[in-house]
Formats: structure tokens, C-alpha cells, sequence
């Protein structure tokens, strides 16, 4: 069963008195432990297809299931509950809370986990950290790092609910490219170690090699050749 | 990391915007102590000069008797009757029996004319025994002395000044006693002074000794118009009238407390705390405008922290919550610096005699003293960081209700 499904989803947006299509029917599925790239142009659709499969937006037509059950007409309440379990976000700017140091801004989410327990919470804290390789830096503030020790904390941060999809929206557009590989092959380490299916939006060709499978939109549909597995990423 | 861990870094993390909020509380505070500190020394201090000068905490006067408003000037005084001495002999030891009184004075209370060399001018005597010191508290005196002896009389300032007289001369005094007969006499005027903080109504009046108003009105030895106790808590006037009346039931004699005695008086009291109260809600609902304009634009310079949460699975009351606990920690410290120096300087000024310059005196007298009562700050906090918490509940509520998609979208 695929983790995530999306079933004829369009999604439209107002701008004034202009009517946008944002995506216009998409057919897709992504099975657990997939490591899948959503390539394509400024506006073809990339940021809208992450959120509407993060529950941060809803489809204006069709069906989205996570894990087989349909997330549209979800409750406030049931989504936010299926962000915090389910799904981890990465951000293009990090969005890293800046008067939090590392450990911090790694243990948020978990503040309002109430299953897991302090001993637990310290437990996942260090061994995400420990992940992305910033155990030296726990106390330093975010301004105190270079974008991708950042961008580390924000992997730990969405990785540490132990959620079975991340969703990562243009995670490297802000670093430099030699960093920007760095991250994803963090991501697809961790792919790997955790099988959590990682989703991200890229345009840079280098990082899409990196996936498993490249998912290219274009004027908020799938290419025809669109979905296709790379078959030369190292 | 705890929730108020997190809401005190955030606070500290911009101190800025933290301070911009926290200056209003601090200054609603600090406005507030000061502010309810005058109007409660003012409202204790003219009680103070009300219940020492005239009113006493409770008054036994003859049964019938219907002036209750000192201040009303209908009728005649004299009109109200009197008590015989057996009747003021049984009420003492009643009186005696269920508290004990810090002082009870016997007094006569008369209008008489006074004339001197020079002119003459109507006034109210109050006859007091020699040893009454209640009255001494609040009478300042400007020359001479109090009453020690028979054949005394302290006139106030305007009388003295219209008299011509000073201390050490003699006035003649023309009046008329209560069987309607016209008799004179003399006293001394020993001393020259007035109750400053009754001045504002028109409190006009000569203390003489018990004997020499006695006889002016025509009363027998023993005999008085009223008799006023002080038992050293004007609070349990009420209570301990409740007791007295239920005790002298059978004699002919009303009890009342110093609030319906002088309730003109307690009517601008009245006035005074309305005033305050005004003055509160217009300036809690001018902080109340500003915070909600502060607060709405700090959380606007917050939107994409609330997307990020919003995003990473925290619900909207969750976001709404830590707001509120921030803000709260903040009016909380603020509000309690600004009573802490609200009180400090009410203490340190508390510490000396003000002087006052007119047109306040009318207020607070010549000499005002603050005085502080810390149980009346307890209110004071709770007011403030409830009106703060009110007015941040709207702007946190709506920008926590915001589609995280929006507000991750604004900078993303």
C-alpha cells in the first residue's frame, strides 16, 4: 500500500479577480521508504503539492491518503495530530526558533508528545543530533551556525517525532550547492538507517539525481515522463 | 524545556518588544499604587477629622431625635433635645459591659452668637469636658492652646479674624436655651486653629468646655445633647451600633454610627473613589487600545515562528496558549515592578508631612500624610494582568487561527 496517495487532486488559488490553477489533476503514489524529488519551474506547483500532502492546505478537488486513509476532510485537531506523528517539514529558510539553541529547536515538537516521556524525549533529542553531526554544537544559537549546520537542526527537528514521511520544500535553495548535496545526502542516509520516506521539492539538477525517483511538474501537472526512477544517482 | 522556559527565552530573545509591552503594565502599576494610595489617605484622613472633630464612631443622642446629617443645616441644633444625666449614666454602663471604649465624650451641642469689640458673628459651639482628646488630633491649632478648663472657647481662624480677636481675650457670647430664655455669658478664647480638611464644607465650628455650653443652653449638671465613643476601629461602627441599640432597647436614647452622622461628608468621600474608579477605567482602557495595537504588531513580526509551529503539529489554542503564558509572565513581572515602585515611593513619601498648596489642600488639608496599604495591591496586580491578558486574547487568538500554509508561504 502506498504511503501517500493523491487521486485526481487539483488545487486553485484566487489571486484577485484571477483564478490560478495551481495543480490541475494529480494522479499519484509514493510507497513507505521512497527517497523522491519533486523537480519543476518556479510556480509549476512544487510547494503546493508538498502542502497539500502535509495537511498545511486543502485540495480544492480530489483525494490525498496518508497511509491509506483520506486526510481531506480531516478536523483541525486530527491534523495537527497527523503533523506531529506523521509528517516532518523542512524548511527552504530553516525556520529554526532563534532564541532556541540546538537541542532546543530539535526538541519542540516533542513538547507536546505527551507520550514520550523526559527520559525518551532526551534519548531522541541526542541521537538526532548525534544524526546530522552537530553533537559539538547543541548549545549554540542558530545565528551562531553556517546555513547547513542550520539546516542539520532543521533534518534532527523533523526527523525526531520519528514521523514516517518528511516533506522537505526547497531544503538546499538557500545553501551553497557543495552544502546542498551535503543535506541531501543526509536525508538520503537517514532514508535509509530510519526508512522514512523523504519527499523534497528541488530545480537544481544535481540534487535531483541524488533520489530515488523525480516526480517533474509543469503548469501544476506530472510530466507525462514525468515520474520516473534515475537510474544513474550514485 | 519547560513551556515557561520556552515562553521566558522568547520574552528575553526580544527584549525590545517585551519592554515596549512591559512599560505599559509597569507604568499602569506604578500610576495605580500612587494614584489609589492618595485617594485612600485622603478618604482615611478625612474620616479621620470627621469621627475625631464631630461625629465619633458612635453617637448616643435622645430618641427621636432626627437630624442624622450633621451637615444639614435645617432646623436648629438645639431643636434635637437632650439627655438627662441618668440616661447618660445608665448608657455608660451599658456601654461599658459590651466594649470598651477607647474614649467616651459627653457633649452640648449649641448656636450662639459671639461678640467682641469689634463685631460679632453666629457660630455653632460644641461643649466638650476638658479631658476629651480626640478632637486635638485633628484641630490644629495656629496660636494658644486646647481646653483645660471652664470658660473656654478655641475659635477657628474666619471667626477669629472676623472677631478681631486673639488668644487671651474675652467675647461675650449671646444665646438662647431651651426653655426659649435669652442668656449671656464670657469666655476666653485660649486658641485659635480649625480642621483644615473640613474647611471644603464650611465646617465653622468653636470647641468651649462641657459647663459653659451647659448652661447656655439651659441644660442641668450632667445633662448633654449627645454622647460620642470612640473605640479605636471606625470599621465596626456598624457592628458595635448593632449591639448598643439591642442592649438600650427601653431606653430613650438613638444610636447611630459616624457614617449616617456625617454622611454628607461621606457622600463627597463617595464621590472622591467614583472619581478614582473613572479615572482607572479610562486609563486600564487607553493601556488596553495601545497593547492590543502592540500586541497585534509584535505577532505580525511573528507569523512565519507561528507557521513553523503550526506546521511541526502544535494546534492553535497550543500557539494561543504560549502567547498568553509569555504575555503573562511579562505583565506579571512589569506590573509587579511597577507596585513595588509605586510603593516604594509612597512609603518614602509617607515617611514626611507634605506640605500642600491650595487648591489640593481643600482635599488632603495643609499637612498630608500618604498612607500605604499593602492587601489594597492585591487588587491593584490582578487588575492589570487581567486587563492585559483580556485585551492579548483577541490579536493572539486571531493570529494563532491563521492557515499555517499563509503564513509558511509569506516567507518561503
Amino acid at each position: 500500500m502506498a504511503i501517500v496517495e493523491l487521486e485526481r487532486v487539483t488545487k486553485d488559488y484566487a489571486l484577485g479577480q484571477t483564478k490560478v490553477h495551481a495543480l490541475r489533476g494529480i494522479d499519484l503514489q509514493i510507497e513507505e521508504g521512497e527517497f523522491i524529488s519533486v523537480a519543476g519551474a518556479s510556480g509549476s506547483g512544487k510547494s503546493t503539492l508538498l502542502n497539500l500532502i502535509g495537511g498545511l492546505d486543502s485540495p480544492t478537488s480530489g483525494v490525498i491518503r496518508i497511509n491509506g486513509a483520506p486526510i481531506n476532510h480531516l478536523r483541525e485537531s486530527q491534523l495537527n495530530r497527523l503533523r506531529l506523528q506523521t509528517i516532518g517539514f523542512i524548511f527552504q529558510s530553516f525556520n529554526l526558533i532563534p532564541v532556541l539553541n540546538v537541542y532546543e529547536n530539535v526538541e519542540l515538537p516533542l513538547l507536546i508528545m505527551k507520550e514520550v516521556s523526559p527520559q525518551e524525549r532526551k534519548e531522541r533529542v541526542n541521537h538526532f543530533i548525534a544524526a546530522v553531526g552537530l553533537s559539538g554544537q547543541v548549545k549554540q544559537k542558530p545565528y551562531e551556525l553556517s546555513g547547513g549546520q542550520r539546516q542539520r537542526v532543521a533534518v534532527a527537528r523533523a526527523l525526531v517525532t520519528k514521523p514516517r514521511i518528511v516533506l522537505a520544500d526547497e531544503p538546499t535553495a538557500n545553501l551553497d550547492s557543495k552544502t546542498g548535496l551535503e543535506i541531501i545526502d543526509l536525508m538520503h542516509r537517514i532514508n535509509r538507517s530510519e526508512e522514512t520516506t523523504f519527499i523534497f521539492s528541488t530545480h537544481d539538477a544535481k540534487i535531483m539525481q541524488r533520489a530515488d525517483r523525480v516526480i517533474y511538474l509543469e503548469d501544476g501537472l506530472i510530466k507525462p515522463d514525468g515520474s520516473g526512477r534515475n537510474e544513474d544517482r550514485p | 524545556m519547560r513551556w515557561t522556559t520556552l515562553a521566558w527565552k522568547n520574552l528575553s530573545g526580544s527584549w525590545r518588544r517585551a519592554f515596549s509591552v512591559g512599560s505599559f503594565t509597569f507604568f499602569a502599576g506604578l500610576f495605580m499604587v500612587c494614584f489609589i494610595c492618595f485617594i485612600d489617605s485622603v478618604k482615611t484622613n478625612m474620616e479621620n477629622a470627621v469621627i475625631n472633630a464631630l461625629a465619633g464612631e458612635i453617637r448616643l443622642a435622645p430618641a427621636g431625635a432626627e437630624e442624622e446629617d450633621i451637615f444639614s443645616l435645617s432646623g436648629s441644633w438645639e431643636d434635637t433635645g437632650s439627655l438627662t444625666k441618668e440616661e447618660i449614666d445608665g448608657a455608660e454602663q451599658v456601654i461599658k459591659e459590651i466594649i470598651s471604649p477607647v474614649e467616651t465624650v459627653k457633649r452640648v451641642r449649641h448656636n450662639v452668637l459671639l461678640i467682641s469689640d469689634t463685631g460679632e458673628t453666629g457660630a455653632m459651639i460644641l461643649g466638650i469636658e476638658p479631658h476629651a482628646t480626640a478632637y486635638r488630633k485633628v484641630l490644629s491649632l495656629r496660636a494658644g492652646r486646647y481646653i483645660e478648663h471652664d470658660y473656654e472657647v478655641i475659635l477657628t481662624e474666619t471667626q477669629a479674624e472676623s472677631l478681631q480677636v486673639g488668644v487671651g481675650d474675652i467675647l461675650g457670647v449671646l444665646a438662647q436655651t431651651k426653655a426659649g430664655y435669652n442668656i449671656d455669658s464670657a469666655l476666653t478664647v485660649v486658641g485659635i486653629g480649625s480642621i483644615d480638611l473640613l474647611n471644603l464644607f464650611g465646617y465653622n465650628v468653636a470647641y468651649t468646655d462641657l459647663r459653659s455650653a451647659g448652661e447656655l443652653l439651659g441644660l442641668a449638671e450632667g445633662e448633654a445633647t449627645d454622647v460620642i465613643i470612640y473605640t479605636g476601629n471606625p470599621a465596626r461602627a456598624t457592628e458595635i451600633k448593632t449591639q448598643l441599640a439591642a442592649s438600650l432597647t427601653g431606653h430613650p436614647i438613638a444610636v447611630t454610627t459616624w457614617g449616617q452622622t456625617a454622611g454628607f461628608i461621606m457622600g463627597g468621600l463617595n464621590f472622591l473613589s467614583i472619581l478614582y474608579s473613572s479615572f482607572t477605567v479610562i486609563l486600564l482602557f487607553i493601556i488596553g487600545v495601545l497593547l492590543t495595537n502592540i500586541i497585534s504588531m509584535t505577532l505580525l513580526e511573528r507569523r512565519q515562528e507561528i507557521g513553523t509551529l503550526r506546521a511541526i503539529g502544535f494546534s492553535r489554542w497550543r500557539i494561543a496558549w504560549l502567547f498568553l503564558l509569555e504575555i503573562a509572565l511579562l505583565t506579571g513581572f512589569f506590573c509587579l515592578l511597577g507596585v513595588g515602585t509605586g510603593s516604594g515611593l509612597v512609603l518614602f513619601l509617607g515617611r514626611r508631612t507634605l506640605e500642600i498648596p491650595p487648591p489640593i489642600n481643600y482635599f488632603t488639608g495643609n499637612h498630608f500624610r500618604l498612607i500605604y496599604n499593602p492587601v489594597r495591591m492585591l487588587p491593584v496586580i490582578g487588575i492589570i494582568c487581567g486587563v492585559t491578558l483580556a485585551v492579548a486574547f483577541f490579536p493572539v487568538y486571531r493570529a494563532a487561527k491563521v492557515k499555517p500554509v499563509e503564513l509558511l508561504q509569506e516567507k518561503n
